[in-house]
């Protein structure tokens, strides 16, 4: 009998995590792609010289930042991918999502900006309370935001 | 050059491939040859157990022998019995070293058998069955497990499992966690095995001490009124086989072997 706890241990999370991780996943993709149209006209680079020449109004520092959790499913993937070795698909569209995510607040924190620059992610592990273990990512976009003195007539 | 923002048509960052052909391809992967490797590394733990000569075995029970817990006043008098039918009963399941009996208070009605020849028996198991025979017939189950030097096996399996799944994932990986349900599949197949084995020998061993097999599935018919049915799937992930199953095994094979049930001697009152 206590198998079948072993069992019900095992898989409950892992369809649980499949199920609702696939569920967040489509959603949020979905809002990602839809922001990403909304925003391609607020330009982010990571140049250090600026696209416009006018003169610069101001400038300031803006972040965005995201924490996306794991889920058992996808934690189980990566599980068996560490004994076989190659890459861990089940990861890549979690960190995909995050560094999206992460630029689209970036975008969405300054809206009058007219560029922005310098733009650099770092990707940081939230560690759970056992050592090496993962639970969440958390990408950070941050970057100088542009604000150009608005010429009556200019395009 | 002017800068052009604009959206890439497609994903290249992430594979488009379903998330569970990865995922289904490396579990049923690593879990067959978990299994493999458990046969393999099994049968050759049974090939070394077989070929190991009495002294080693000797020498390796000394290394691993349970010390008999403290034995209650009050299961004096069955020990004293119990003893006296397993000793009756060691010439015909051809165990050559010294058996211990430890009656315990328990309200599961249960045998084991320790390494270092020592035989624990729950109280509860004078409840289940109606006759000397019927006790003989649990008795001489554990007699075989330790004829058959099991627990000798039993460690040898999991002295090799452990190695082989601590060099293959890591200690306490997740790996190791997401694989367990398939090595638990393959030591569960091998007890129900052994367990078998072990009811086979204890008829042999009945029929040389009594002359007869009566009793034999008293023990058995009890458990299975008191469980009741359980589902049939729980029987592949079960260390023993079912009661019903264990039943019909038993008189299949005094059928075949051509043993008659005689008239059981009763158990005496405690």
């Amino acid at each position: 009998m206590e198998i079948l706890f072993l069992l019900a241990f095992w898989t409950i999370p892992v369809v649980l995590g499949y199920v609702f991780g696939r569920m967040a996943e489509a959603k949020h993709y979905r809002s990602i792609i839809a922001r990403e149209k909304a925003f391609v006209h607020l330009p982010a680079t990571s140049l250090k010289t600026l696209l416009g020449d006018g003169p610069v109004a101001r400038s300031e520092l803006v972040t965005g930042s995201v924490v996306i959790s794991i889920d058992h499913f996808k934690k189980a993937a990566s599980a068996l991918r560490s004994v076989v070795g190659g890459s861990v698909k089940s990861y890549e569209s979690l960190l995909d999502r995050a560094k999206r995510e992460a630029l689209l607040r970036l975008k969405e924190s300054c809206p009058g900006a007219h560029e922005i620059v310098n733009v650099r992610l770092e990707t940081m592990a939230l560690a759970g309370s056992q050592p090496r273990q993962v639970t969440g990512v958390e990408v950070l976009a941050y970057g100088t935001a542009i604000y150009y003195v608005e010429q009556a007539g200019a395009a | 050059m002017k800068y052009q923002a604009s959206l890439p048509e497609h994903n290249d960052n992430i594979s488009h491939e379903h998330p569970l052909k990865d995922f289904v391809l490396i579990l049923a992967g690593l879990s067959a040859a978990i299994l493999v490797g458990y046969l393999a590394l099994g049968w050759l733990v049974d090939v070394v157990v077989d070929r190991m000569s009495p002294q080693t075995e000797a020498r390796l029970t000394q290394l691993m022998a349970w010390t008999p817990p403290k034995g209650e006043v009050a299961m004096r008098p069955r020990e004293v019995w119990t003893q006296a039918l397993v000793d009756g009963m060691a010439k015909c399941a051809g165990v050559g070293e010294p058996v211990t009996v430890r009656v315990n208070r328990s309200e599961t009605p249960n045998a084991m058998v320790a390494p270092g020849g020592l035989v624990i028996v729950h109280s509860a198991l004078f409840d289940s069955v109606q006759s000397e025979n019927g006790m003989a017939f649990v008795l001489a189950h554990e007699l075989s497990h330790l004829a058959h030097r099991d627990h000798v096996r039993a460690i040898g399996r999991a002295l090799v499992l452990v190695a082989a799944a601590t060099l293959l994932t890591g200690d306490g990986s997740a790996a190791a966690s997401v694989l367990l349900p398939a090595q638990h599949l393959g030591e569960a197949g091998y007890s129900r095995g052994r367990e078998s084995a072990a009811d086979g020998k204890a008829l042999e061993i009945l029929q040389c001490h009594y002359g007869h097999t009566g009793g034999a599935t008293e023990f058995f018919e009890t458990l299975q009124r008191e469980e009741g049915d359980v589902p049939a799937f729980a029987h592949y992930l079960a260390s023993h086989p079912s009661m019903g199953a264990r039943i019909a095994a038993l008189r299949a094979s005094m059928r075949q072997a051509g043993m008659k049930a005689g008239a059981v001697r009763p158990l005496p009152q405690f």
